[in-house]
């Protein structure tokens, strides 16, 4: 294999990771910090896509524009959906009966939404080609927006890194992550912290909905197989550990890129699910998670 | 200050309390004593709304504090130590004070201050910057206790802390106990099962003693350690 393949794969497999590595931080950071099992996640990525193809096809406006737009958007959508879920679900104390209602009312939010944008949109994919010209980056070539996207999805990354290590948010959330009963007899504003993380999830759904839109094709049912991979990035990462999530995103992204070039993508679900039940019999609580000793 | 009244809690067909009812006054030392499973940790939860009591009622400073959330009860000023300690394990030490002082201030840089007093007030100002899972168990429970201390509260829980610890260490945590009383005005009431340390080293004011859930003896740390009930309750036999 000539040495600019190998780079080439290595851009692509960190673009997809980085996107991955984005999509499970989300969805983790918020079942770790609420016990909430977001089915909705997926359909949050899949409408801020439609939101972006919609801008830039009816509109013109640039995909970058839309991540603000889109983030906007969604967010606002958010604050119903997190008050409808903090007065049946998160009153409880009871973990079992969060994880439990929380997937049986968000289950039937995703339903509700893709029946909606199928209906309103059809459930033919659709795309948009926005600066797909071809760019060379040290002998290798690049389409570039997806150069881009990578950009955007580092610079993201770096971003949450700065809010959940440097900023008192941060803290409060790791701490409630970790140990949501001590947090909440150390006073922290649990509702309000609750609340944080659902921004911080619908933010990086949003901005992974751009991003995705820009190099793939969307379809008002896509949002469940970035449902599944979230999950199972962010059971592989480790489930409360955010960088746990962004490596294995990262591991996720080199798999699907090398498994698609060698093999073929037919297989690329089936090793990547194999690898899931080899961590989860092996390393149950994740590649970077903390093991827990049950009495 | 802390009353307490006919506080029941059961789990399943085990009766954990039954009954209790005892009052904390200002700036008093209060040891908690009893055989493992008598319902001292158990009092605790409920005091601090981890757990909520099948029967009875709470009050702080004249308020009913019975079926306030976790948060709510720490924001008035009623703040604990756990057995065993419990320290959020990703944080660094002053990361785990931290946390305890956004509450009072909702500024990163005033909690940090005061995070920094109180540490540089214990003489751990060394460690501030080590990961929590690198100290040691006398490092974790003063850590603990410093975390307590930065919520300024007004009454301190405290569970088992001298457990594990050499006759140095119990000493220095002694002193620390008894800085808060009279530093900070605070009301502390105290599980412990080294009663040599609630005696000698922090002369506490009173001891409780509880057996099956049930208040037993209550009084002069003296009377409570003579008294029939406490022994047989520890021993399970009257004469020695």
């Amino acid at each position: 294999m000539e040495i600019t393949n190998i780079f080439f794969i290595i851009f692509l497999s960190l673009q997809i990771g980085l996107i991955y590595g984005l999509i499970a931080l989300g969805f983790n950071l918020l079942y770790s910090s609420t016990r909430i099992i977001n089915i909705t996640y997926g359909d949050f990525i899949t409408l801020s896509g439609y939101i972006t193809f919609w801008l830039y096809s009816l509109y013109n406006i640039s995909p970058f524009l839309s991540l603000g737009i889109s983030s906007f958007f969604l967010i606002l959508f958010t604050l119903p959906f997190f008050y409808i879920l903090e007065k049946f679900v998160l009153s409880s104390k009871n973990i079992l009966y969060i994880e439990i209602w929380g997937v049986i009312i968000t289950f039937g939010f995703s339903i509700f939404l893709q029946g909606t944008m199928s209906y309103l949109w059809s459930a033919q994919s659709r795309s948009y080609a926005y600066l797909d010209n071809v760019i060379d980056f040290f002998g290798v070539s690049f389409l570039l927006n997806k150069f881009l996207t990578t950009i955007v999805a580092a610079l993201l990354i770096f971003l949450l890194y700065f809010l959940l290590f440097k900023t008192n948010i941060g803290i409060m959330l790791r701490g409630v992550i970790q140990d949501p009963e001590l947090a909440s007899n150390l006073g922290l504003n649990m509702r309000k912290i609750f609340l944080i993380a659902f921004i911080i999830s619908s933010f990086i759904a949003s901005i992974s909905g751009v991003l995705l839109s820009m190099s793939f094709e969307i379809n008002p049912f896509m949002g469940s197989i970035y449902l599944i991979l979230a999950f199972v990035i962010a059971v592989v990462g480790g489930i409360g550990n955010p960088l746990g999530s962004l490596i294995s995103g990262i591991l996720f992204g080199f798999v699907d890129v090398i498994i698609s070039y060698t093999i073929g993508p037919s297989l690329k679900f089936f090793i990547i699910y194999s690898l899931l039940l080899l961590i989860l019999i092996y390393r149950p609580w994740g590649l970077m998670g903390r093991g827990v000793r049950y009495a | 200050m802390l009353e307490i009244r006919n506080i029941s809690k059961h789990f399943g067909g085990i009766k954990a309390l039954d009954n209790v009812t005892l009052s904390l006054n200002q700036n008093e030392i209060v040891g908690l004593i009893g055989p493992n499973g008598s319902g001292k940790t158990t009092l605790f939860n409920v005091i601090c709304g981890l757990l909520k009591p099948d029967k009875g009622h709470i009050f702080f400073n004249g308020k009913e504090i019975t079926n306030l959330s976790p948060e709510k009860i720490s924001r008035l000023g009623i703040s604990r130590t756990f057995q065993g300690t419990r320290l959020v394990e990703d944080l660094t030490v002053i990361e785990n004070i931290i946390i305890a002082t956004l509450p009072l201030t909702n500024s990163y840089d005033k909690a940090e201050e005061l995070a920094r007093t109180v540490i540089n007030k214990l003489g751990i100002e060394k460690i501030g910057e080590v990961k929590v899972t690198a100290l040691t168990h006398y490092e974790r429970k003063i850590v603990e206790l410093a975390r307590t201390i930065a919520c300024k509260p007004k009454v301190v829980l405290i569970d088992e802390i001298m457990a594990g610890l050499s006759e140095e260490e119990q000493q220095n945590i002694a002193e620390i106990m008894v800085w808060m009383k009279k530093e900070m005005n605070a009301t502390i009431f105290w599980i412990e099962h080294i009663i040599r340390a609630m005696i000698k080293l922090v002369k506490v004011d009173r001891i409780i003693a509880l057996e099956s859930g049930k208040l037993i003896a209550e009084g002069k740390p003296e009377e409570v350690i003579t008294n029939k009930n406490v022994i047989e309750a520890y021993l399970g036999i009257t004469n020695v």
